[in-house]
């Protein structure tokens, strides 16, 4: 995997120019915040109803789903891949190991935008919202990046 | 017999795939919660911020940030074993 020569920035403003919904989750959001991370996938988490308009904005990088959107409602998830791997979550909501439900239009009206290129914002969660993401897999890594999180919560809040 | 410091061998392709399966894996919400809610040092505290405050001195932007991740991905994808 070379990860040069696929255009980063010109992904995220074909996906902010689309129109969908989409937050920015995962490792690539909180290494867009500042913390010092290695990841090989992007995460999305689209409104349900948005699958289509992402898609379309990822096509011309030749990035194609793996479900059709109406699949990918019925699932909850699926990947746009080529070298590059996208993982989407569609689901109206979704519960954290603690079983607390998350929904998506409720952590998409919190959101916070940062600049990624001139002209490019991305969506992503408010650090609390994505603390709660990162309760989704419930994996090790994500053990550690909430410490991280928290850490820097907890330095925001004075 | 000559020996070259700066060349690493690779891991062992099983080995990657036994640490990959310990790192992917789902905790039960108890083991999650334990790792999550144990008390963090000032010590370890101190060293997220540095590490931190080191990333977003060295790459201001959220741009920058990203684009210094990739490459830094790539440059340690290069040297692991495909996976099986």
């Amino acid at each position: 995997m070379q990860g040069s020569e696929f255009d980063e920035a010109e992904l995220f403003r074909s996906i902010a120019a689309c129109g969908a919904r989409a937050l920015l989750i995962g490792r690539r959001a909180l290494i867009a915040l500042g913390l010092p991370l290695m990841t090989r996938d992007y995460d999305f988490w689209l409104h349900a109803d948005d699958a289509a308009l992402f898609n379309a904005a990822a096509a011309p990088f030749d990035l194609f789903p793996n479900r059709s959107p109406d699949e990918a409602r019925r699932f909850g998830r699926y990947v746009l891949e080529n070298d590059e791997k996208v993982d989407v979550l569609v689901a109206r909501a979704v519960s954290t190991t603690g079983g607390v439900q998350v929904v998506f239009v409720e952590v998409w009206e919190r959101r916070q935008t940062i600049e990624i290129a001139t002209g490019v914002r991305v969506a992503i969660p408010s650090l609390d919202d994505l603390i709660l993401t990162k309760r989704f897999g419930g994996r090790p890594k994500d053990a550690e990046d909430i410490r991280m999180l928290e850490a820097l919560r907890a330095k925001e809040e004075g | 017999m000559s020996h070259d410091p700066r060349a690493m061998k690779a891991p062992d392709p099983n080995a990657v795939a036994r640490v990959r399966a310990l790192a992917e894996r789902r905790l039960s919400a108890e083991e999650f919660e334990a790792y999550v809610q144990a008390p963090m040092s000032a010590a370890e505290r101190e060293e997220i911020l540095a590490s931190i405050a080191w990333f977003t001195r060295r790459y201001p932007t959220p741009g920058e940030r990203l684009a210094a991740a990739r490459r830094a991905y790539a440059q340690w994808a290069k040297g692991m074993p495909r996976a099986g």
